[in-house]
C-alpha cells in the first residue's frame, strides 16, 4: 500500500478547480485527478494502472477525474472484498483496450451541442479533404497536361506555295523592290503621297519619284505575275532583314532562322506594308503622269495598283484581304479623281481597258483570309488543348501561357482567367472542351461566311457573329466557358461589309467611266443610268446599301452619283458636313439611326461615288503658320 | 464457459440493463453480480464493463450519480432510466424470441439457470 498523499495545497487546487465550482465559491481542486488517485492509497501496481489509462484517455479533465475516481473506487472495492492486486488487475483486462473503449465511451457522453460541433468540423474537413484531392487531380489534369501540335498549317500552306512555277511568282520581285525602295524623306512625310504642284516640296516629292523609278518599273512587272508566292514564317526574309539595316541603320536586326512549325497567329506578312508603300507611290506617279498628260503611264499606274491589290489579298489571312480591299479602293479613287480633273487624258480604249480591270475587283480575297483565320484559330486550338485522338482535350498550363504570351492577359472571360493561376485547375474545368470549342468556333465562322457575297441591304435580316459574341460574353458562364474563342476571335463581321463598300466603290467608278464614255459618243450625259446599258454598262449595278438604283442627277457641274449610304436616307446627293468615310461604313438600322440623330454633321448624308474630287495638299500645317 | 465476442455484445448490455432492473449499482458490484449470477458465462473484464455502462449512458439508459456508501467510500451507482426500461424490456421479448425458436429448432434443449445464477 501507497501511503496517503498530503493534501494538495491551495494554489494546486485552485489551478485544479472547475470553473463552476469556481461560481459557486469552492476551491475544490476537481480537477486534479492525480492527487485523487494518490490519495485513494491504493497498491502501487494498481496506481500505475489507473494513472496510466486515465492519462492515455486523452479526455477532458473533468471526465480524466470521474474517470480515475471510479476506478479507484473499482479497485478498492475489490480490494476490500479480499481480491488481491493483481487478481483485481488480471480481470481488468488490457488497459490499453480499456483506454480505447472508455475513451470512445466517454466521447459519447459529451454534451450534444459540442458533439454537433465536432461533426460539423469532421464534415468540414471531410469536405475540405475531397475538395483538396479533387483540386489536387484537377490541378494535375491542368498542370501535367501538354498539348500535341499535330499539324503544320505553315507547311501545309508553303507547299502550295511551293508547288507554283518560279516564274509565275511576284514574291521574288517585291523582295528586289523593298531593298531598292527608299523610305519617304521626313520632310515629305506631312504631304505623301499627295503634294500639290503649288507645295513647297513639290520638287522635291518629284526628285524622290524619280529616284524611285526603278522600283516602279520592277513593281510593274511583278503585278503582271499571277501569284504573289510569299511562304508563310515567323521570320522576316534575310533580305528583308538587310535591307532594314541599310535604311535603318539605328535599330539593326539579325535575320532568325524560321520556327520549323510557326505559329499561325506569329506568321510575317512584311509584304503587305510595303505593299502600301508601293501603292502610295504608284497613286503620287499617277497624278503626275496625269499632269504630265502621260494617259498611258497613269493607265499602267492604275494597273499595277490592281496587280499589286491583288497580290496582297494572295496570302490567305484577312489581314492581307483588307490591305488588298485597301489598294483596290486606292486604285479607284486615284483613276476616279484624274478623270473628274482631266476627262480627255484618257483614250476610249485606255478608259475600256482600265473599266475592264476595275470590274474584275472582287473579294474573293476575305473568303480566302476567313479560311486562314480558321487555320489561325485552329493551330491555337493544338496549343493549348490536349489531344485525344477524337477531336476532344482539355485546357493546360502550357497552353494558357502560350496563349497569353501572344496575347496578353485578358479581361474578357473575368478574373478567373488571368494566364496561369492557382484557379486555372478550376477554369479549365469551366471552359469549354477542345471539341466545343471548335465547334462553336465552326458555327460563328459559317455564320459569318454567309454574309460573304450577301449585300449590304440584305445584312439586317441576317445574324451577326457580332451580336453572338456579345451574347456569349454578356453570360458569365459563356464568357468563361468560351474565353479563348472570345480572345481570338476578332470582330469578323465588318470584313464582309469592307468588302462590299469596295464593291460599292467599283460600280461607282465603273458607271462614272461609263457615264464618260457616254458623253464622249453622244456629247451629254444620260437622262438616266438606264441610258448606259448594255452598250457601256452591262447592267446597272445597284446601291448595295438599299437595294435599289443608284441615285443619279446631272446639273452644271456634271455627273452626280450616290448611294444612299450607311444611313439609307437620300439626301439628294449630299455627303455628310464633315469629310469622313463614316457613311460608307455599314451599320445595322438601329445603329445607323441612332447616330445620324447623335451626329447628324458625321452621319448624315450620302456617298457621294462620281466625281470623285482629287485635293491634294498645298502645304503642310507647319509652313502655312 | 467462454461466450463469442459478437454473442457477447448482443447480451453484455441487456444483462447489465436487467441487474440494475432491481437496484442501483456501482461498477464492482455489477462485475461481482454478472459474474455470480450467470455462473461466469457473462463475466466481463472491467475494461469491457465501464466502456460498456459509459455507452448505456450516453444512450440514456442509464444514469449515475455519486453518493458516499456505508462504509465512507465515494461510489458512482447506476440506475435503470424510464428510456432504459422501454429498452429492458423490448429486448427481453426479443431474447424470449430467439430463445423459442432456438428450442424450436433444436438448438436449446432445455434451460437451466447457470450455477449460481436465476432463470
Amino acid at each position: 500500500m501507497t501511503t496517503a498523499e498530503p493534501t494538495p495545497s491551495l494554489a494546486r487546487r485552485a489551478a485544479n478547480t472547475p470553473a463552476r465550482d469556481w461560481l459557486r465559491g469552492r476551491i475544490s481542486g476537481r480537477l486534479d485527478w492525480r492527487s485523487a488517485v494518490a490519495r485513494a492509497a491504493l497498491p502501487e501496481p494498481v496506481t500505475t494502472l489507473i494513472t496510466r489509462v486515465v492519462r492515455r484517455s486523452r479526455l477532458w479533465r473533468l471526465e480524466k477525474a470521474d474517470l480515475a475516481a471510479e476506478l479507484c473506487a473499482h479497485f478498492a472495492d475489490g480490494l476490500h472484498a479480499g481480491n488481491t492486486p493483481e487478481g483485481l488487475m488480471q480481470s481488468f483486462g488490457s488497459p490499453t483496450h480499456a483506454t480505447r473503449l472508455i475513451r470512445r465511451a466517454k466521447k459519447r457522453n459529451r454534451p450534444r451541442p459540442y458533439r454537433a460541433f465536432i461533426h460539423t468540423c469532421q464534415g468540414i474537413a471531410a469536405i475540405l479533404l475531397a475538395l483538396l484531392l479533387g483540386y489536387g487531380a484537377l490541378a494535375w489534369r491542368f498542370f501535367a497536361g501538354e498539348p500535341t501540335v499535330a499539324r503544320n498549317y505553315a507547311a501545309e500552306y508553303n507547299e502550295t506555295i511551293d508547288a507554283i512555277p518560279e516564274h509565275d511568282r511576284a514574291w521574288p520581285i517585291y523582295l528586289e523592290t523593298y531593298a531598292m525602295l527608299e523610305p519617304v524623306p521626313d520632310d515629305l512625310l506631312n504631304c505623301w503621297p499627295a503634294p500639290a504642284p503649288e507645295h513647297p516640296r513639290y520638287a522635291e516629292a518629284l526628285a524622290y519619284l524619280e529616284r524611285q523609278r526603278p522600283v516602279l518599273d520592277l513593281a510593274h512587272r511583278a503585278a503582271l505575275l499571277p501569284r504573289l508566292g510569299a511562304p508563310f514564317t515567323d521570320q522576316l526574309d534575310p533580305r528583308i532583314v538587310a535591307a532594314n539595316n541599310a535604311h535603318h541603320p539605328e535599330s539593326h536586326q539579325e535575320a532568325e532562322p524560321p520556327s520549323e512549325n510557326p505559329m499561325m497567329i506569329s506568321v510575317l506578312l512584311p509584304t503587305l506594308g510595303h505593299m502600301r508603300s508601293l501603292a502610295r507611290l504608284l497613286e503620287f506617279d499617277a497624278h503626275v503622269a496625269a499632269r504630265e498628260g502621260d494617259g498611258a503611264r497613269v493607265a499602267a499606274d492604275i494597273d499595277t495598283l490592281l496587280g499589286i491589290a491583288r497580290h496582297a489579298g494572295d496570302q490567305p489571312t484577312l489581314i492581307s484581304a483588307l490591305v488588298e480591299i485597301a489598294i483596290d479602293h486606292l486604285a479607284a479613287n486615284t483613276l476616279a479623281g484624274i478623270i473628274h480633273e482631266r476627262p480627255d487624258l484618257l483614250t476610249d480604249d485606255q478608259l475600256r481597258a482600265l473599266a475592264h480591270r476595275v470590274a474584275s475587283v472582287d473579294t474573293s480575297s476575305i473568303a480566302a483570309g476567313l479560311a486562314g483565320e480558321r487555320w489561325m484559330f485552329e493551330d491555337m486550338v493544338q496549343r493549348i488543348y490536349t489531344d485525344d485522338g477524337q477531336g476532344g482535350g482539355h485546357l493546360t498550363a502550357a497552353g494558357l501561357r502560350t496563349m497569353m504570351s501572344i496575347t496578353g492577359p485578358s479581361d474578357d472571360a473575368g478574373p478567373l482567367i488571368a494566364g496561369p493561376s492557382p484557379l486555372g485547375p478550376i477554369t479549365a474545368v469551366l471552359v469549354a472542351d477542345r471539341a466545343s470549342l471548335v465547334a462553336k468556333h465552326h458555327e460563328l465562322m459559317t455564320t459569318l461566311e454567309a454574309r460573304i457575297g450577301t449585300p449590304m441591304w440584305e445584312y439586317d435580316a441576317q445574324p451577326r457573329v457580332t451580336d453572338e459574341t456579345e451574347t456569349l460574353a454578356s453570360d458569365p458562364m459563356d464568357r468563361v466557358r468560351y474565353f479563348p474563342l472570345l480572345i481570338l476571335m476578332p470582330a469578323l463581321d465588318r470584313a464582309a461589309a469592307t468588302g462590299e463598300a469596295l464593291l460599292q466603290r467599283r460600280d461607282g467608278v465603273l458607271t462614272g467611266i461609263a457615264l464618260e464614255l457616254f458623253r464622249r459618243d453622244n456629247g451629254r450625259y444620260p437622262d438616266s443610268l438606264a441610258e448606259l446599258a448594255p452598250l457601256y454598262l452591262p447592267e446597272i449595278p445597284p446601291d448595295r446599301f438599299s437595294g435599289e438604283p443608284m441615285r443619279f442627277a446631272v446639273d452644271e457641274h456634271g455627273p452626280r452619283l450616290w448611294s444612299v449610304g450607311a444611313d439609307r436616307n437620300d439626301d439628294g446627293g449630299r455627303a455628310p458636313a464633315t469629310e469622313t468615310d463614316a457613311i460608307t461604313r455599314w451599320r445595322s438600322a438601329p445603329d445607323a439611326e441612332r447616330m445620324e440623330a447623335e451626329d447628324p454633321d458625321g452621319y448624315d448624308g450620302d456617298w457621294v461615288l462620281w466625281p470623285i474630287v482629287y485635293e491634294p495638299i498645298t502645304a503642310d500645317e507647319d509652313d502655312q503658320e | 464457459m467462454r461466450i463469442e465476442r459478437e454473442l457477447m455484445r448482443g447480451a453484455g448490455p441487456t444483462a447489465v440493463l436487467r441487474l440494475l432492473a432491481s437496484s442501483e449499482m456501482y461498477g464492482y458490484e455489477l462485475v461481482e453480480a454478472l459474474s455470480r449470477q450467470t455462473g461466469g458465462v457473462l463475466a466481463m473484464g472491467q475494461s469491457t464493463l465501464y466502456p460498456l455502462l459509459y455507452n448505456l449512458e450516453a444512450k440514456g439508459l442509464i444514469e449515475a450519480t455519486w453518493h458516499e456508501a456505508d462504509n465512507g467510500r465515494d461510489r458512482k451507482y447506476y440506475r435503470l432510466t424510464g428510456k432504459g426500461k422501454k429498452r429492458l424490456k423490448a429486448d427481453t421479448e426479443q431474447w424470449n424470441a430467439l430463445a423459442s425458436a432456438m428450442q424450436a429448432i433444436g438448438v436449446l434443449t432445455a434451460i437451466r439457470a447457470p450455477a449460481g445464477g436465476t432463470a
